[in-house]
């Protein structure tokens, strides 16, 4: 009886383990440690957010999530821009279980949408570093380098990722 | 003199970081969304001689109302021109950046600002200013450009006093408006690393803020070097010295002292 207990316990662990697994900022515009705090802050305010990890120098912060939160991407990048700076680069870790892709590159998880731009494969497998495209989630430099991807069609809500 | 300022210009372009938190002028970068600053400050004014014949103190408030606008509220008060001690001044400044380019460790942005002031002081000077002494507006353009090893912003802005201002003005057939310039450089000299928002930061600065009036005949060119410390990512702690470098209108006193306090509050309240 105590086994069958303590296996329920760990699947019931496995099962509300977020598939965001956490994210990695690089916020941009910046030199200064005030400034720095302005965005761990705006970051740590958001109502999924569990813990930031940041190193001021390389103006990088790491967020992990509430369990059973979903993290909203682009309200993270909005948080950036409030405090007064833009996002160099956002990257989220992403465990996936078999998770099938379609022939558009598109796939959903946890009720969020992505959109491969680049190489997508049929099936997504283990943990999957997604870097997010986009004006607000990349340094213009960045963003010129990447070839013009066709978004027409997809939902204004679809993030669009390449695998890192 | 010469000497001093090459030196301190090759310091500020051998800096490692930059930093525009600016004592005497503002940056076209505004404070965070939703965010709270209260500034009060001291300054005393020095007469040929030296001794301190005016006392001015300033409170702040500012606002980040939103990513772009910024607005401030600010009273002056002490014992100016050998009044009692009372209320001189009251202003109310906004700021809106209309232009951001953000680089990784760089950024150059754009933002007009106006401002209007009211003063219960009867001027005595040629000076125009809506820090105490003038009823008045103000409206301008500041470009900021910060390149990690520099931090450059430049101010330039029309100024005309208005009110029993522009009355005594008048009378004492002073002008009643003027251009205002300023070119403002910051440097971070500690921590050469930073690792924790609970590092002291010390900052130091050099400003050079002047003023054409109208007709452009008399003008001032001021030069103020400052410190800054910053505790804890949150209170600043800035000292200024302000003197002429060029003057050619009666003024309030040719030096001046700067003591002040800044306290941030972050996320003041929610969306």
């Amino acid at each position: 009886m105590k086994k069958v207990f303590v296996f329920i316990c760990c699947l019931c662990a496995l099962t509300s383990q977020a598939q965001v697994q956490k994210v990695n900022l690089q916020a941009s515009g910046l030199t200064c440690a005030m400034c720095s705090k302005a965005i761990y802050k705006a970051v740590t305010a958001l109502s999924f957010v569990d813990t930031v990890t940041v190193d001021i120098e390389a103006s990088t912060y790491e967020l992990r999530f509430k369990k059973e939160a979903t993290p909203m991407f682009d309200q993270i990048a909005k948080a950036v821009v409030d405090a007064g700076f833009s996002v160099a680069k956002l990257s989220a870790d992403i465990k996936f279980d078999k998770q099938a892709v379609d022939k558009n590159g598109e796939t959903e998880l946890d009720g969020i949408r992505y959109k491969i731009v680049a190489n997508a494969p049929g099936i997504l497998q283990g943990t999957k570093k997604m870097q997010f495209v986009g004006k607000p989630y990349m340094l213009p430099k960045d963003f010129k380098k990447i070839a013009q991807v066709n978004t027409t069609g997809i939902d204004a809500k679809t993030y669009l990722v390449m695998i890192k | 003199m010469k000497n001093q300022l090459f030196f301190l210009l090759l310091l500020l372009v051998s800096s490692i970081h930059a930093q525009e938190l600016y004592i005497n002028t503002e940056p076209a970068s505004n404070m965070p969304a939703r965010s709270l600053a209260i500034k009060q400050s001291v300054k005393f004014f020095s007469a040929s001689n030296g001794a301190i014949n005016n006392t001015r103190y300033a409170t702040e408030l500012m606002l980040g109302a939103n990513k772009n606008l910024m607005l401030h509220a600010a009273a002056t008060y002490g014992t100016i021109n050998n009044t009692p001690f009372g209320l001189e001044s009251i202003r109310a400044y906004g700021k809106y950046r209309f232009f951001s380019a953000d680089g990784m460790y760089s950024h150059f942005r754009m933002a007009a600002f106006a401002e209007i002031a009211h003063s219960n002081t009867k001027p005595m000077y040629q000076e125009l200013s809506l820090q105490g002494d003038h009823s008045g507006m103000q409206a301008g353009l500041v470009f900021t450009q910060l390149l990690h090893k520099l931090a450059v912003s430049s101010t330039v802005s029309y100024l005309s006093v208005n009110g029993i201002s522009k009355n005594h003005q008048l009378q004492m057939g002073y002008s009643t408006a003027a251009v205002n310039y300023s070119l403002s450089f910051g440097h971070l000299i500690f921590p050469k690393k930073y690792t924790s928002y609970n590092q002291t930061n010390f900052n130091i600065y050099a400003e050079f803020l002047g003023q054409t009036l109208k007709g452009g005949q008399k003008s001032y060119l001021d030069f103020t070097p400052g410190l800054q410390l910053i505790f804890n990512s949150k209170i600043k702690l800035n000292v200024s010295h302000r003197y002429a470098l060029h003057s050619s209108m009666t003024r309030m006193a040719p030096t001046s002292w700067m003591i002040g306090g800044e306290w941030l509050f972050l996320n003041i309240y929610k969306k």
